[in-house]
């Protein structure tokens, strides 16, 4: 309730987890046989600052990308249950993409490490700390003691922080060279180029200040480069309907970006660069449509257009050979167009990227371990074996280190190789510190005690330079002193790293409740890496171009093994649990291939087979396929899932070392078999039905549709059934008699006031990309299972596992999902190829609209589902028999039925295997088998707020709370309240001339809102 | 009985005037239909088959209950499938009975005397099979008494609003009233049955269950009453009952579903599948039991004409929908009529457009009219029929609603079919053992169509009255 | 069989079947006896059954003790052993201590919390050091082990009662949970099912009828509010405590 921000030491974190009964048992809420005796546990020393049942939020620093973005953490009883943005980070702002949420889930991964392992005649055996630190102190003297110390590798996963120059530190003092900071993510040629043109690694982009964007090739909304805050930015410069920016994308495939943008310049794998010189004038028209393959009108338009706008933003991404020149490219376009300060800043940097190593000196490291130079092998966090092109040949050349050590939190293809496993504290467990802008530090703190029996890399490293209880080594006095007085210069723990940066345990103190505070990081050289020539694509070793993309959830890899980023659709593909490979209808149709017919794909390096996917925006002489998926052995969730794209790509590097994902050549032919695809579209056109609406600037000004029927906000329907009217369970007048004495608690009135609200949501088209984080949120919130995995679905297709099975029959639970319609007349299977125009792309996230007159309220037979008089739409759990029929009765089929005990421990399709379960939040009920779910507007956080506006004695004040979803949105297009009380921001939101009903003519009255998408045709004078 | 004062070619069969020449005295009545009561290897056989659907249908529904709903073939938003459309379907063969045994009675239609024993035990057992599938299709099962409105401590009552709830009331109504009648009419007959029992312990239950009848002039007097009464009860079910589960779906806004025609055609509709489903059972009873000279071929010639009609309303429903989905302009509705005729759902719709619409009009022909091969062919095309007609109701209008990203198929598993069938074997297992307990025609009714005594000498007896057939109507009387 | 034996038998099997449905369904209000269901009654359900015959009814005009089991599978009078048995009655009728004392977060909280092994010590490292049950207590806190209180009083599941919004109300703790004070060994007081808590809900609550529950007797203030009949009227929509 009370969101006191707690400070991490001095709460006696092992006593929470003592504490199983008092609270904790309101999780375990499955069935209702308690018929045995139940204890009530006690604290026996209660901590300071914790309440029972009463949660405490941390703040900490993210993780789950380079970006280092501001969360905070709800605790209680010793549990993380939530991760949130934080309101005061300059970088995320509070909000917070899906990636970040799923951290819970790498918290209590169900696969984790419990321990320290040691590999014992090729079985890895769990080990105590004291055994593990004297293998580590071992090994590492056999590396030292062989001479060959200085080629001994240590990748650490990319991180900004203290560890880099600790790290460095403590390998010199092993005399080992310093360590690479790896990060497979990192977008290189721009990274680089940036350096060079404007002297910083990531400058702030601003998107607002720029009345055009043009992304070479750079999906900045999904995946590439800092996702949220360039969502952030981006999502409010929409959100300014007049004035907005115009957004073109230009590449192979259409990804989110693509599907946001205004146009879509579909030009040919690695040629963006030629577009670049023809702005600059330094290529004509002709020539650069020549080289791209697209319409030459289309590029004169475009440097009309870029000439005419100013000032614009133009943005490099791309990968592959030419990645580098396009970059330089475009940021000295940037320059010369007087872009940079206006919508460029360099003086607000971003940290992400300082000090991350470039892929390329792998290449040294895979090249000196098959010469089997290298002694001893570290990998912190990092998954090299899996994360890089097959090409490079890094496992086979790893297994030829004598001793590989692994600080991995999770098991995966690296550790599958390493002898010794020294599992690190998971990030929510550890100290650290960041600097994701410049000048600024980001904490972050241990949210709750360590799950599992696990280590900080930084003491472990330590522990083994402490002169350890006699293990077989004796040393001689002598140098026993020298060493004491060595180490004695190495802080006692990390925690002590941290805090001495900052100047002491007091500042840290001080510093931890907001997790920020002034101050910079060392700067660090970043090694010089033997760039690989990029052979691959001159030779014409196949007819297609081969695009691979990471996209936000399952990033190189590192999210495959938690369920919800699993779950969750990609916001393009809208697939899920499975990797596919999409082509343009006409390229399946030359190859003679449907639809989840399998196909081989086929480069230099290595081949996949895998289902085809018709996707109309790929180019047709191109085939994508999404990386991230396809491990051999990272766990449950991510093991035998789908296909390894790594496994196509060569060993090549552009000229800034990155990996070259984009252009590889690539042989594609029809192969047997037949799958399903798993997705969750049904159809992906609107069928006219105005679902997802949308108009133009022009339109909006000249009212040209400002009809006053069509638009709830206007005065004629201003006071809209069910939505303002203070009585909101009247929409279905059973208590219209004013003077009725039957209204009870309907009447506004009556003592509990709950009639005097009506809360309701509004959701902004103009701002939301369709990136899906709200989600995630929902999933963490409410304790929706994922039914996916491959154990939960084989009930269904008795012959063949599969995961995704229940996905396939539309069984997912997401009580929030993601509609993405494109504006086509045809199925995809018909459509053609048309370089000239590309379809209009909309999403919209549809969620109960909680009905003022709902259509499955009066067809439930039991009162499981009816309208409570603030305007929610209720379904109580524990008095739903499962008729379905509200489903049924359902226009926007939101309601989501329990098909399985997907909440009962002993059941396969059991959605929360221990310790995932530890995050189901104590304040929402998991569903039993056989009732029907669905969004519940958060009625726990209403709920809660209304105790704390009892026990302060206060009303509710105007945006005190929203909802999980709303939270989240790092596009700030939900927006939660009390559509009844004048001083919520949403009453002001309802009123906007974009407001819509979806379906109004059904009467629903619903109390979601949605404001239409603007577009943003190209100005007169520019014919595109 | 009136005696028959001119005799036209052709009989006008619908009249009360209906002959059954091969039939003599009453003790041949008595004789040939207790007949029907020994048993037989065929029907032990039959009786076993029964069972052993049976028993698959309920192993398969416990193993839903362990498993979860998820185990049928569901494909949200298709919510509901096969349960929902085999509940309409028995509902629907049930509502023959009630029309053959009480309102054909009021009209004083006499072919109805043969076979409306049959038909009302057919509509008893049909009910009894209609009434489980609500309560398999719960996801619940076990909370399924929180339909009812009983006082309980949690002071709730069911939603008066919901159409399941009108449902659970209009059924149970049905199903008693339904069972008194069946019940009421067997007493003499039970009597009978008395009579000619040996077996004491069977004396007696036969004793109780005919209430000791004594068959005195006042007992006739009331029986008579009583029946008349119980008829005119039973006469406004007919049409309500099916009315009341029409609303299940023409209540909700569903396109396909929210229709003002439900009712109506829901009626003729059921009234179609029940009397296709009496064929399918009185043929070959005819046939086995050597019935042919009671159940004669005007019966089912009269009987056929009513399946006509019916198929006919049904017909006209069909094009109704159509039309109006055209009509009406809704986008969304015309939408869903072409997916349902032309798109996804094509051979369901056309399954059901056949069997319902196109072969019965053969019924025109007199000839096939009085075919009981053909007649009981063409019932099972129409039980096939009627049960896709109500699968082309509940599935496509669910798989292709308003909201297209939701826009799904639907394939029923093992355990769909495996409940379906175990219907068919809960039926059959109680219509075996009724014809076995029970004369399957009723023998008080049919001694009163019988010439009486004096009349004897007059009565034609034909050589070989057994496999009695006219060739052509009237041509024996 | 005659027709009068016929009809006798129909209406007999008719009334005998209204009448199970209803006794069935029909939720009793009546004291309860404190006797768990045992043989031989010990001092403690003595002590209990003393305790509830002191009970004044409570707000709705009865204890809301009902023979109807609710989901714990027992029902009112449920009282079992628990493994310190601590005397309610020294605590707060001799040393007058309150209940929030030990009970600290219910009017923080949505869970009352139960004392640490801690807290006792406060007292008792001092006081009453040699009696059996502290010795307990004082080892459990030396062996650093919590007590594992056996739980008497849980609303069914599915529910959310956050204590601290009915101490806001002004209800006292006796209104549910009985004159615990005056209870030996604690055991569930009332019925805990939803009839009983939405009754309170509905016919609202009112601060003497509280005070009464609790056993002493009520202010002036609360008086006059029963005078004027002001009940406190709580929110009984579904989604209160169901979600």
């Amino acid at each position: 309730m009370t969101k006191p921000v707690e400070t991490a030491n001095g709460v006696k974190r092992r006593d929470f987890l003592k504490v199983l009964g008092v609270t904790g048992a309101a999780t375990a809420m499955v069935g209702c046989s308690t018929d045995q005796v139940e204890k009530l546990i006690p604290y026996v020393t209660s901590p300071d600052h914790t309440v029972p049942g009463v949660s405490n939020y941390y703040a900490t620093t993210c993780r789950e990308c380079a970006a280092g973005c501001g969360i905070i953490v709800e605790t209680r009883d010793g549990r993380a249950l939530k991760a949130e943005g934080n309101p005061d980070h300059p970088v995320n702002r509070g909000a917070i993409c899906a990636r970040g949420q799923a951290a819970l889930q790498g918290l209590y991964n169900p696969d984790r490490f419990r321990g320290p392992m040691l590999r014992q005649n090729g079985q890895l055996v769990p080990i105590s700390w004291e055994e593990a630190i004297d293998a580590l102190h071992k090994g590492v003297d056999t590396a030292m003691k062989s001479g060959k110390a200085r080629h001994a590798v240590f990748i650490n996963q990319h991180e900004q922080g203290l560890l880099h120059s600790f790290l460095d530190e403590w390998l010199a003092y092993r005399d080992m060279p310093p360590h690479i900071s790896y990060d497979a993510e990192a977008p290189f040629a721009t990274i680089v180029a940036n350096r060079a043109v404007y002297g910083v690694s990531w400058p702030r982009l601003d998107f607002g200040a720029a009345k055009l964007i043009v992304s070479f090739a750079a999906d900045f909304l999904d995946g590439w480069g800092l996702p949220v805050p360039q969502q952030l930015d981006f999502a409010e410069a929409r959100g300014k309907i007049e004035g907005a920016p115009r957004l073109i994308y230009i590449g192979p495939r259409r990804p989110l970006t693509g599907l946001n943008a205004d146009q879509w310049i579909a030009a040919k794998p690695g040629t963006a660069g030629a577009i670049a010189r023809m702005l600059a004038g330094k290529m004509t028209a002709a020539a650069a449509a020549a080289a791209t393959d697209v319409p030459v009108a289309t590029l004169a338009a475009l440097k009309k257009e870029v000439a005419a706008a100013k000032p614009s933003l133009l943005i490099a991404g791309g990968s592959g050979p030419k990645a580098l020149d396009l970059a330089t490219e475009v940021n000295t376009l940037n320059k010369s167009l007087g872009n940079v300060g206006v919508t460029v800043k360099p003086a607000e940097a971003y940290g992400a990227w300082e000090g991350v190593v470039p892929p390329a000196v792998l290449n040294d490291v895979v090249a000196a371990m098959e010469a089997s130079d290298v002694p001893a092998l570290f990998v912190r966090g990092a998954n090299p074996v899996y994360s890089t092109p097959v090409g490079l040949g890094f496992a086979a050349a790893a297994a030829k280190v004598p001793f590989k050590v692994s600080f991995s939190t999770v098991p995966d293809e690296t550790t599958a190789l390493c002898d010794l496993i020294l599992p690190d504290h998971h990030a929510l467990e550890s100290w650290g510190i960041a600097e994701p802008v410049k000048g600024t530090l980001g904490l972050q703190q241990p949210t709750m005690d360590p799950v599992f029996n696990t280590r900080a890399t930084a003491d472990v490293l330590l522990a083994s330079l402490r002169p350890l209880p006699c293990f077989s080594c004796p040393v001689d006095p002598a140098e026993d002193k020298q060493h004491a007085a060595d180490i004695a210069k190495f802080p006692p723990d990390y925690r002590g790293v941290v805090a001495s940066h900052i100047g002491g345990n007091s500042k840290l103190q001080h510093a931890l409740p907001k997790g920020l505070l002034a101050g910079s990081l060392p700067g660090r050289v970043v090694p010089v890496a033997k760039i690989m020539k990029p052979a691959i694509v001159g030779e014409a070793t196949g007819d297609y171009y081969l695009a691979t993309y990471a996209n936000l959830l399952m990033g190189d890899g590192r999210g495959a093994n938690k369920p919800w980023l699993q779950e969750l659709p990609d916001p393009v593909t809208k697939i899920c649990w499975q990797t596919v490979v999409e082509m343009h209808p006409e390229t399946a149709k030359k190859l003679g291939v449907e639809r989840g017919d399998h196909v081989t794909v086929k480069t230099v390096a290595g081949s996949i087979t895998a289902p085809a996917f018709l996707y109309i925006g790929v180019r047709p002489d191109t085939v994508a396929v999404m990386v991230g998926r396809g491990q051999t052995a990272s766990g449950r969730y991510a093991t035998g899932t789908g296909h390894n794209a790594w496994s196509l790509l060569p060993a090549s590097n552009d000229a800034a070392g990155g990996y070259q994902l984009v252009g590889v050549r690539c042989t594609v032919a029809k192969a047997a078999g037949h799958s399903m695809i798993v997705t969750t579209e049904g159809s992906g056109r609107q069928h006219g039905r105005g679902i997802a609406r949308a108009s133009t600037l022009e339109e909006l000004l000249t009212g040209e549709e400002h009809k006053p029927h069509a638009f709830p906000g206007q005065a004629s329907t201003a006071f809209l059934p069910g939505l303002r009217a203070p009585v909101a369970g009247d929409a279905q007048g059973e208590f219209s008699d004013p003077t009725s004495a039957q209204k009870g608690e309907y009447d506004p009135k009556h003592p509990s006031g709950r009639a005097k609200r009506r809360w309701a949501m509004t959701i902004d088209l103009a701002k939301c990309t369709g990136c899906s984080a709200c989600v995630t949120a929902c999933y963490a919130e409410n304790n929706i299972p994922t039914v996916g995995a491959e154990w939960q679905g084989p009930i269904l297709y008795p012959d063949r596992k599969f995961p995704g099975a229940n996905i396939t029959r539309s069984r997912e639970m997401a009580w929030l999902r993601l509609e993405r319609y494109y504006e086509i007349d045809r199925e995809y299977k018909d459509m053609a190829w048309n370089p000239e125009h590309h379809p209009e792309v909309r999403v919209i996230p549809m969620l109960c609209q909680h009905c003022g007159n709902a259509p499955c309220e009066p067809v439930c037979p039991v009162y499981a589902t009816y309208h409570a008089p603030d305007g929610l739409n209720v379904q109580v759990y524990n008095r739903c028999v499962g008729t379905r029929y509200c489903s049924n009765n359902c226009p926007y089929k939101v309601r989501y039925f329990n098909w399985f005990g997907y909440g009962e421990p002993d059941r396969a399709q059991y959605a929360f295997p221990e310790p995932l379960n530890w995050q189901l939040n104590p304040d929402v009920t998991v569903r039993a088998k056989g009732i029907m779910e669905k969004c519940s507007f958060c009625v726990q956080r209403i709920r809660d707020a209304e105790t704390l506006a009892k026990v302060q004695n206060r009303e509710i004040e105007a945006d005190e709370f929203t909802t999980a979803c709303a939270q989240a949105c790092p596009s700030r297009a939900i927006v939660f309240g009390d559509a009844a009380d004048e001083h919520w921001s949403v009453t002001k939101l309802i009123e906007d001339r974009r407001a819509y009903h979806v379906f109004e003519e059904l009467n629903t009255f619903t109390a979601v809102v949605y404001l239409k998408k603007i577009n943003h045709p190209a100005p007169a004078g520019v014919t595109a | 009985m009136a005696t028959i004062a001119y005799e036209p070619k052709r009989p006008n069969i619908a009249s009360a005037n209906v002959q059954l020449p091969a039939v003599r005295d009453y003790e041949q009545v008595d004789d040939e239909i207790v007949a029907t009561l020994r048993p037989s290897k065929a029907w032990f056989l039959m009786l076993m088959t029964a069972i052993a659907c049976l028993g698959l249908g309920v192993s398969a529904f416990l193993y839903q209950l362990h498993q979860g709903l998820g185990v049928a073939g569901y494909n949200p938003p298709v919510m509901w499938g096969v349960y929902i459309v085999t509940f309409v379907f028995w509902i629907g063969i049930g509502h023959a009975g009630t029309l053959i045994s009480a309102i054909l009675f009021l009209f004083r239609a006499g072919f109805r005397t043969t076979i409306y024993r049959c038909a009302e035990a057919m509509t008893v057992f049909a009910v009894m099979t209609a009434g489980l599938f609500p309560i398999i299709h719960l996801g619940r099962p076990w909370k399924f008494f929180w339909l009812l409105p009983y006082p309980n401590w949690r002071l709730l009552w069911p939603q008066f609003k919901s159409p399941l709830v009108w449902d659970v009331f209009a059924i149970s109504t049905y199903l008693t009233i339904s069972t008194t009648f069946l019940f009421v009419g067997l007493i003499p007959d039970i009597a009978v049955l008395r009579d000619r029992e040996t077996n004491p312990t069977r004396k007696r239950i036969l004793s109780f269950l005919s209430f000791g009848w004594r068959n005195t002039e006042r007992e006739w007097r009331h029986f008579a009453r009583a029946y008349l009464f119980l008829a005119a009860v039973s006469t406004p079910l007919v049409l309500s009952v099916h009315s009341v589960v029409s609303f299940d779906f023409a209540m909700a806004i569903t396109p396909g579903w929210h229709t003002t025609i439900f009712p109506p055609y829901f009626v003729a509709g059921a009234i179609f599948s029940g009397i296709g489903m009496v064929f399918t059972i009185i043929i070959p009873i005819r046939k086995w039991f050597r019935l042919q000279h009671y159940v004669t071929l005007n019966h089912l010639d009269a009987a056929a004409k009513l399946c006509l009609t019916t198929s006919l309303i049904v017909g006209c429903a069909y094009m109704v929908e159509f039309f109006i989905a055209w009509y009406g302009g809704v986008q969304v509705e015309q939408d869903f009529f072409w997916n349902r005729v032309f798109g996804q759902w094509w051979w369901a719709a056309w399954i059901m457009l056949t069997c319902n619409m196109i072969l019965p009009l053969s019924l025109f022909s007199q000839k096939l009219r009085r075919n009981p091969t053909w007649l009981w062919i063409l019932s099972i095309f129409i039980n096939i029929g009627m049960w896709f007609e109500r699968f082309v109701i509940v599935v496509p209008s669910l798989s292709h609603e308003f909201e297209p990203w939701q826009w799904t198929t639907y394939a029923p598993t093992w355990v769909d079919y495996s409940i379906l069938l175990g219907s068919f074997g809960w039926f059959f297992m109680w219509f075996l053992l009724f014809v076995r307990q029970l004369p399957i025609i009723a023998i008080a009714e049919v001694k009163e169509i019988v010439a009486p005594r004096l009349k004897r000498a007059h009565a034609h007896t034909p050589d070989n009255a057994d496999d009695y057939e006219p060739e052509t109507p009237g041509a024996h009387n | 069989m005659t027709g009068r034996r016929k009809w006798l038998v129909i209406t007999g099997v008719l009334a005998i079947g209204v009448a199970s449905t209803l006794l069935s369904a029909y939720a009793g209000n009546y004291q309860v006896a404190a006797v768990a269901a045992g043989t031989t009654e010990t001092a403690t359900q003595k002590a209990n059954r003393e305790a509830v015959g002191k009970a004044k009814p409570g707000p709705w005009g009865y204890s809301g003790a009902s023979g109807y089991t609710n989901y714990l599978g027992e029902g009112t009078g449920r009282s079992p052993a628990q493994p310190v048995k601590f005397p309610h009655p020294v605590h707060v009728n001799t040393l007058q201590m309150n209940c929030v004392f030990c009970h600290s977060s219910a009017f923080k909280s949505p869970d009352p919390g139960l004392p640490a092994v801690a807290s006792c010590m406060g007292c008792h490292t001092i006081t009453a050091i040699d009696r059996p049950e502290v010795k307990k207590v004082a080892e459990a806190f030396n062996k650093k082990l919590p007590i594992a209180w056996v739980r008497v009083h849980k609303v069914p599941e599915y529910v959310r009662f956050p204590h601290v919004r009915h101490i806001y109300a002004g209800v006292t703790c006796q209104t549910c949970h009985g004159q615990v004070q005056n209870m030996e060994q604690v055991f569930q007081y009332a019925s805990l099912n939803m009839g009983w808590c939405v009754s309170c809900h509905v016919n609202g609550y009112s601060r003497a009828e509280g005070m009464r529950a609790a056993g002493y007797e009520p202010d002036s203030a609360a008086l006059t509010d029963e005078r004027q009949g002001v009940r406190k009227v709580a929110s009984y929509d579904c989604a209160n405590c169901h979600y």
